[in-house]
């Protein structure tokens, strides 16, 4: 058991503090709620209620679409971008997709490569872009949810002000939308963008996503420290 | 030994599989609280 907590320490310690900040979103998210429905004489609601609300859904879902966007965006680029330097690019002579051999794809797949990695057809492309593919459906997944639990949110207070409410493809083509999806997109594309770059010249001593403390400034591209 | 290792990786994908849980679990809740206008 211990040997497990160790080897699998770093999604352990994601999954937990995801729990945390999730619980902490949920009770601030919640009180907030009740503060603004007294300052609008509306009736509070209880902290179960707020989990299956609109309002919880959509704050959660907005965060995690722009997530996993950026981590296929990010999953894509890197196979054909560049970024010399940088432990995040792959060398610069690695550009695009690899060959068969190079990826032990079909005939060059080892005797403990992964069953789709060795059949050489369908189900090898699929297996080969199948990290891409679920972040890009949980993208997907998580945007939509997003667009229902906004126009949800949007219509109720259309209805409290007396305003006509949206059809979902309304919703969809709303600035409400388009503004909420933004917000976090660019706040994404910045970090991911700037950490490509600062990692050329800054180090993490003992972290893989840095080059070793020693290693050149403009060399040393896709090596970890 | 052997058992041991084999009762490791099933562990892992527990693991993973806990993973997709819970996001393929938060998009379905979210979406059909979503529709149903809740």
């Amino acid at each position: 058991m211990r040997r497990f907590v160790r080897e699998n320490s770093l999604s352990l310690f994601f999954l937990a503090i995801f729990f945390l900040a999730l619980a902490g979103q949920a009770i601030s998210g919640h009180n907030l709620y009740n503060e603004e429905a007294v300052a609008h004489h509306d009736a509070p609601i209880g902290f179960w209620r707020y989990l299956i609300s609109s309002n919880f859904g959509q704050a959660v879902m907005e965060n995690w679409q722009s997530e996993y966007l950026q981590f296929a965006l990010f999953a894509l680029a890197t196979v054909w971008l560049l970024q010399k330097g940088s432990p995040e690019s792959k060398e610069l002579d690695k550009q695009g997709t690899e060959s068969d051999e190079e990826q032990r794809v079909g005939r060059y797949a080892d005797e403990d490569s992964p069953r789709w990695s060795k059949y050489g057809d369908l189900r090898t492309t699929l297996y080969s872009n199948s990290l891409i593919i679920a972040m890009t459906l949980i993208f997907l997944g998580s945007w939509f949810a997003q667009s229902v639990t906004g126009m949800t949110v949007y219509n109720q207070e259309q209805h409290d002000h007396g305003e006509p409410r949206l059809s979902w493809l309304g919703y969809v083509g709303s600035s409400d939308f388009w503004e909420a999806t933004f917000q976090n997109w660019q706040s994404e594309f910045l970090a991911v963008g700037s950490f490509v770059i600062l990692a050329v010249y800054l180090r993490q001593r003992g972290s893989p996503q840095s080059k070793p403390v020693g290693a050149p400034i403009e060399d040393a591209t896709g090596t970890e420290g | 030994m052997r058992h041991l290792q084999g009762l490791r990786s099933s562990r892992m994908r527990a693991m993973a599989f806990i993973w997709m849980v819970i996001l393929v679990g938060g998009i379905v809740y979210f979406s059909i609280i979503g529709i149903v206008h809740h």
